[in-house]
Formats: structure tokens, C-alpha cells, sequence
């Protein structure tokens, strides 16, 4: 396949766009990432690739543009289908891998993002206690799915290894913003481990940016919501 | 299958119940509905089947509880896979239907919603104008996904079909409370068709709730918002 074929537009410190780059990665699929400035505007090719959300990440393949990294991640599982596969096979397996993904997505990042958005103490403490409570939940599921295997999705990274370890660099921000261990030996020790699993496996080592880097990048996305909100509307 | 193997957890007004519940239907599945009547509290079984959102619809397969309305139909769709397909068997497809369903839970249906709690007049134009913007997009994909058959899923209901037709009792409740017609023949010909298609579907017509009998719902739930509210 032509390496123009499969594109990715990214930013890199955008958790989300780590999903297609983990995923492609473990299909072995060659693509070309073309990096969008966040802080500045919007390029034509995004605007035109995703004219409903305006967004990062978005797969290009050949023609046809995907957006949303969930449906993305799916989407790649299951054209290069002869690759390792990333969803499980069983229908009830599947419904918990979506099921945990949607809540990472919908209950606890926002939680973490709250975190570096926090305008008071206050809400900081009540953010980082939601982060908290999310992970304890996510290491009882850890649990069950894992079924003593390194993996959420078993031997190999699956859908929910992907969904939750792509903010793992945010999460060390967040720990460093907020002074304290969120994944901890003694209420995450199984997701602790994992992280250091997920985090130099060949798939994803090259894709996450700097735990530094993002930190500094971090405290420029926190001036700019603060700003944002300090706007009269 | 014994009927009790298959339960679901629902509540009439909800659209995302209706999404089960017309995903077995179109699969032949016989199932348990339990009404939870959400206003005396949440039932055991609920709390139980559902312990991280505690919301309805939840689908019990034998012991097995699944959450979240899109991840039950999927789920139907792939283990009762000798009945009609939900989802389109092209990943490009998939993917768009995927992309439209997201949409409409995390923008579009929203916008709904703020229609019936906005204060003011500005702020309820706004919101209208919103899902008039959205219901022109849908228009548009329902032209590309259809390709000039009855259905976002061609000739049978689909997975999209699915996702924003069970939206369509809120949506004629809320033009009757606002006075605007939001499907209407200049701008959204193909979906005013559509909606009617869909609503008379075999597979649906039962499970749709009366449009009169959830109007009055509705204006029970924004009176008690309204007044539940404390000034933030």
C-alpha cells in the first residue's frame, strides 16, 4: 500500500490521536501523520476532512475521511482484518470493551481534564477525587477482563488498553499539577503495572509525547480555557 | 429461547429504550420489558444490572447486563447474527453510521433539550436554529447513506435508521411546543418522508410512544426542572 494512502492528521499532545496511530501500529499499517497546530487556526485539510467537528484525529484512506478516534480505532480493526485483532471476538466481551471506553470518554476524562481546568481549589479536590473514584473502578475491571493476562484485551493491546492508555501522559501531568499519585501501588497496583506495560510496548513508545513537553503544553492549554471562560458572553 | 432469557430495563418517554427495543424486534428476539417508573426511585434490579450509570435502557441477556443504548444494539446486532443486519457490512459505512449516531447523542439531541429548558427568546432561537443546522447535515447524509432507498440502511431500517428515528416522538413534541415545524418539505423533504416510513415500520409502530401522551410528559418534567432548579 502506497504510503499516501493512509493519512492521519494529529496533534501531538491530543490523547485522542494516539488511538488510530496505536492502532495502525499493531496492524502494521504505514501511514503519513501530518501534524496540526492546535494553538493556532485550523488548516483547510482538517476543515474539509471534518467539516462537523473540525477536529483531530482524522483517518484519510485514499479519499474517504473518519472521524472520532473510537470509530476510527474500529474502523481500522476491521478493514485490515487479516492483523492482529483489536476488538475481542465475543459479542459480550465487545459490549464491556465499549462499554468502559464510552465511560472513559464521557465521565472519567472529562474528570481529568477538569483537573487542569480548575478555577478553585475546591474543584480541583472534587475533580481529582472523580479521576480517583474512575480508577479504582477501571482496576476492578481490569480485573475481570484481564483474567490474569498483561493486557485489558488479554495477551495483546485491545480496544480498552487503547482507550484508557492513551492518556496516560496526561494523567503523569495531572499527577505532577496536582501534587499526588492517582495510579498507586496501593488502590491501582494492577493498573500500575499495566501503564508501564501499555506505555513501552513497540506500538506505543514512539507515539506519546514527553511527559515534560506536555506538562509545558499543559500550562499553556490551562491559560487559554482561563482566558476562554473569563470572556463575557 | 425462553422469553424471560432476554429483559430489558426501560422507561416509555425514553428514546435510547426504543433503540433496544426496536433492534430485538427487527431480529425476531422475544423479550421481558420492565417499566421502571423512574419518579418512585430507581428499581433493585436497575441499581444491580447498571451499578456506574444507573440508567435505563439496560438489556439482561440470561445474566448478563449490557449498558448503554448503541452498545445494546451492536451487541444484538452481533449476537443474534442470523437476523437482519443493524449495522451496514461495508467498514466505510460502518463508520458513517457510527460518525451520524454520535453526532446526533453528543450535539444534536442536546440541542433538542435546550429547546424545551431555554429562558428567553434569544436563547430558544438559538437552540431551534441549532437543530435546524443539524437536521440539514442529516439531510445530507441521509441522501449519501441511503442512496435512494427507504432507509439510512437501504431497504431495511439500520443501525442510524435506529439511532435517530427513536428521536422523532421528542421531535414532533417539541414542534408542537414551540410552533415551528423542524422536518418540513422545503428544507428536510427526504427525512419528513423517512420519519414517516419509520414510524409505521413493523418493527417500531409498537414502541413509539403517543405524541400527545408525552407532550404532557414533557411539560411535567420542564415545570418540575423549572422549579427544581436552584440559581447557580
Amino acid at each position: 500500500m502506497a504510503l499516501s494512502d493512509v493519512k492521519v492528521l494529529g496533534s501531538w499532545p491530543s490523547p485522542f490521536v494516539l488511538r488510530p496511530r496505536i492502532a495502525l501500529h499493531l496492524k502494521s499499517v504505514n501511514y503519513e501523520y501530518i501534524e496540526e497546530n492546535l494553538l493556532e487556526s485550523k488548516s483547510e485539510l482538517l476543515l474539509k476532512s471534518n467539516p462537523v467537528f473540525k477536529k483531530v484525529p482524522v483517518l484519510l484512506h485514499g479519499d474517504k475521511p473518519i472521524c472520532e478516534s473510537l470509530i476510527i480505532v474500529q474502523y481500522i480493526d476491521e478493514v485490515w482484518s487479516s492483523g492482529p485483532s483489536i476488538l475481542p471476538s465475543d459479542p459480550y466481551e465487545r459490549a464491556n470493551s465499549r462499554f468502559w471506553a464510552a465511560y472513559i470518554d464521557e465521565k472519567w476524562f472529562p474528570a481529568l481534564r477538569g483537573v487542569l481546568a480548575a478555577e478553585s481549589e475546591d474543584a480541583k479536590k472534587a475533580a481529582i477525587a472523580q479521576v480517583e473514584e474512575g480508577l479504582v473502578l477501571l482496576e476492578e475491571v481490569f480485573g475481570k477482563l484481564s483474567q490474569g493476562k498483561p493486557f485489558f484485551g488479554g495477551d495483546q493491546i485491545g480496544y480498552l488498553d487503547i482507550a484508557l492508555g492513551s492518556f496516560l501522559v496526561w494523567l503523569k501531568v495531572i499527577e505532577k499539577i496536582s501534587e499526588m499519585k492517582l495510579l498507586t501501588e496501593a488502590k491501582t497496583r494492577c493498573l500500575l503495572e499495566w501503564a508501564h506495560r501499555f506505555s513501552s510496548h513497540v506500538a506505543v513508545k514512539d507515539v506519546m509525547p514527553e511527559a515534560d513537553k506536555l506538562a509545558e503544553f499543559g500550562v499553556k492549554l490551562r491559560a487559554k480555557i482561563l482566558k476562554a471562560r473569563a470572556i463575557p458572553k | 429461547m425462553a422469553k424471560s432469557d432476554v429483559k430489558v430495563l426501560g422507561s416509555w418517554p425514553s428514546p435510547f429504550v426504543m433503540r433496544a427495543r426496536i433492534a430485538l424486534n427487527i431480529k425476531s428476539v422475544n423479550y421481558e420489558y420492565f417499566e421502571e417508573r423512574l419518579r418512585e426511585g430507581k428499581s433493585e434490579l436497575l441499581l444491580k444490572s447498571n451499578p456506574v450509570h444507573k440508567k435505563i435502557p439496560v438489556l439482561i441477556h440470561g445474566d448478563k447486563p449490557i449498558c448503554e443504548s448503541l452498545v445494546i444494539v451492536q451487541y444484538i446486532d452481533e449476537t443474534w447474527s442470523s437476523g437482519p443486519s443493524i449495522l451496514p457490512s461495508d467498514p466505510y459505512e460502518r463508520a458513517t453510521a457510527r460518525f451520524w449516531a454520535a453526532y446526533l447523542d453528543e450535539k444534536w439531541f442536546p440541542s433538542i433539550r435546550t429547546i424545551g429548558m431555554a429562558q428567553g427568546e434569544d436563547a430558544r432561537k438559538a437552540a431551534i436554529a441549532q437543530v435546524e443546522e443539524g437536521l440539514v447535515l442529516l439531510e445530507e447524509a441521509f441522501g449519501k447513506c441511503s442512496k435512494g432507498k427507504r432507509f439510512f440502511g437501504g431497504d431495511q431500517i439500520g443501525y442510524l435508521d435506529i439511532a435517530f428515528g427513536c428521536f422523532l416522538a421528542w421531535l414532533r413534541v417539541t414542534e408542537k411546543m414551540s410552533g415551528i415545524k423542524l422536518l418540513s418539505e422545503a428544507n428536510t423533504p427526504a427525512l419528513l418522508n423517512w420519519a414517516d416510513r419509520f414510524c409505521s415500520d413493523a418493527a417500531v409502530k409498537d414502541v413509539m410512544p403517543d405524541t400527545e401522551k408525552l407532550a404532557e410528559f414533557g411539560k411535567m418534567v420542564i415545570a418540575k426542572m423549572r422549579g427544581a432548579a436552584p440559581p447557580k
